[in-house]
């Protein structure tokens, strides 16, 4: 199988005196689930950040679906980079002025698809994440799992390569947690979609051949 | 449209405010350009020579033309109380008479006496006349006007770029968590602004509306056309297309420029990647 992720002797931080990570090596093959744990203010969403381009290596190589990402990566390569790329936060980013199923259009959209074509799939991904009776709704009139049942159906819209989630269940209770993780589950197994959660607490849930990254003192260590 | 107007006064009036300083500008400044040609026109110099003038505009440049003043018809007016041959004498030793147009209209009494002096220099020329007090104050009047105008008309011009700069920061905030999103999937530019460039066209399209149709009824009102009529000046046709279409050019290109400068790549909102 071949690489989806990967990290060299990897270096991050937001200024040159502080490292938030160092030497973080990294192989996330495709089709896999990788989960990516660690404390809280450990370096899980810098790191996550480094993936889609919004934070650039200090040292290190970085290669995500096959772009290599540093400080001369070009705006135009980190787009196409981002159309290939499913993300999921914690907070949703759902645009609330826009329904459900515009939110849901938004990567086919931007991909140049008909808004008919985007339209037809923004449906069928509603049904699959059970909001086909709230597609008129805008974000806000939904409860926080119904969002991120949208921002879900969002990054699975355009087909991506991996999926990316930073602490996809971290606002939610315990039955809207299951459900999202079924989804990223299902996800993985069905289509075969590779995805990469950041997450403070592993569920009980997930596929057991999952493959465990853990973050402390600015390390990674692959735990299973 | 109404809604939506309201919620867009704040672009629209500052449109409407520019486009209207702009035309007024160039309404006035024709205007008076207008009224001081008229006034050049009746600018009166004299000048007496012994000799035909010739070639006087290649030695003064600032003459645009001369004209020969008949005076046969003046001294044909004593034919009754003199007699042929007198008449012949005087007409023989009548000096040539001309009436002289300047170039420019002399603004200050310097430049007056320079012109009096440079004609006075030509051998020829015996005497030279002017008549210019009423209507040199009269020019500066104007030209005093004109420079309070267009300082106020650039004053309301600054102020509405203003303006419409501090709209684009108030769109800009509010747009901000949108067009981060557009971007975390890839959203080139003109995706992330396409909502912003559709505003601006649709509010330049409605301050131009709004512009040339109050423009075009009050050029066309029997009071604006006795102002004019009393400086005896004439309009010529008024357009109202024609002015819609000058109005859409000028308000889609300050729009689109200042869209693009304040969410554009030169921005230092956009460093983010």
């Amino acid at each position: 199988m071949s690489s989806i992720i990967t990290t060299r002797d990897l270096q991050l931080s937001y200024n040159k005196n502080q490292q938030v990570l160092e030497n973080i090596n990294l192989d996330i093959k495709r089709g896999e689930f990788a989960i990516i744990t660690g404390k809280s203010g450990s370096g899980k969403s810098t790191l996550f950040k480094s993936f889609y381009g919004d934070l650039i290596p200090r040292k290190g190589f970085l290669n995500v679906c096959g772009c290599n990402i540093d400080e001369y990566t070009s705006k135009t390569k980190l787009k196409k980079l981002r159309r290939k790329i499913g993300v999921i936060f914690q907070d949703y980013k759902l645009i609330n002025e826009w329904t459900i199923t515009k939110n849901i259009m938004l990567p086919l959209l931007i991909n140049g698809y008909s808004a008919s074509v985007c339209l037809e799939q923004a449906k069928k991904l509603l049904k699959h994440v059970h909001l086909l009776h709230q597609a008129k709704k805008y974000p806000l009139e939904l409860s926080g799992g119904e969002q991120q049942r949208a921002a879900v159906a969002r990054a699975m819209a355009h087909n991506p390569e991996i999926i990316l989630a930073d602490e996809p269940t971290g606002n939610l209770d315990q039955y809207s947690s299951d459900i999202i993780w079924e989804l990223l589950k299902a996800l993985n197994e069905q289509l075969n979609t590779t995805v990469l959660v950041v997450t403070h607490r592993i569920p009980s849930m997930i596929p057991k051949e999952h493959k465990h990254y853990k973050i402390s003192q600015k390390q990674i260590n692959d735990e299973f | 449209m109404i809604r939506y107007m309201k919620k867009h006064l704040s672009l629209i009036v500052p449109l409407f405010v520019l486009l209207f300083s702009f035309e007024f500008f160039i309404m006035t400044n024709e205007s008076i350009d207008k009224y001081e040609d008229k006034m050049l026109g009746n600018y009166s110099i004299l000048i007496s020579s012994q000799k035909e003038l010739k070639n006087l505009k290649t030695k003064l440049p600032f003459i645009e033309e001369y004209k020969l003043v008949e005076t046969n018809n003046l001294v044909d007016k004593f034919k009754s109380t003199l007699s042929d041959n007198t008449i012949k004498d005087l007409k023989k030793s009548m000096p040539y008479y001309y009436k002289v147009k300047l170039s420019y209209f002399p603004s200050s009494d310097i430049e007056i006496a320079n012109i009096k002096t440079s004609l006075s220099s030509i051998d020829e020329i015996q005497k030279v006349e002017m008549f210019t007090s009423s209507l040199n104050s009269s020019k500066n009047s104007l030209a005093f006007i004109k420079f309070i105008l267009n300082v106020f008309i650039i004053f309301c011009f600054l102020v509405t770029i203003m303006l419409m700069l501090k709209q684009m920061k108030i769109w800009n905030l509010k747009y901000n968590k949108q067009i981060f999103i557009m971007k975390l999937f890839g959203a080139g530019f003109l995706f992330r602004t396409a909502l912003i460039y559709r505003f601006v066209l649709l509010d330049s399209i409605i301050a131009s509306l709004i512009t040339a149709v109050s423009l075009y009824f009050m050029q066309s009102s029997s009071t604006y056309q006795l102002f004019y009529q009393a400086l005896g000046l004439s309009i010529g046709d008024i357009s109202l297309i024609d002015l819609l279409i000058k109005f859409l050019l000028i308000s889609i290109i300050i729009s689109i420029s200042i869209v693009t400068l304040t969410f554009g790549p030169l921005h230092q909102d956009d460093k983010s990647r």
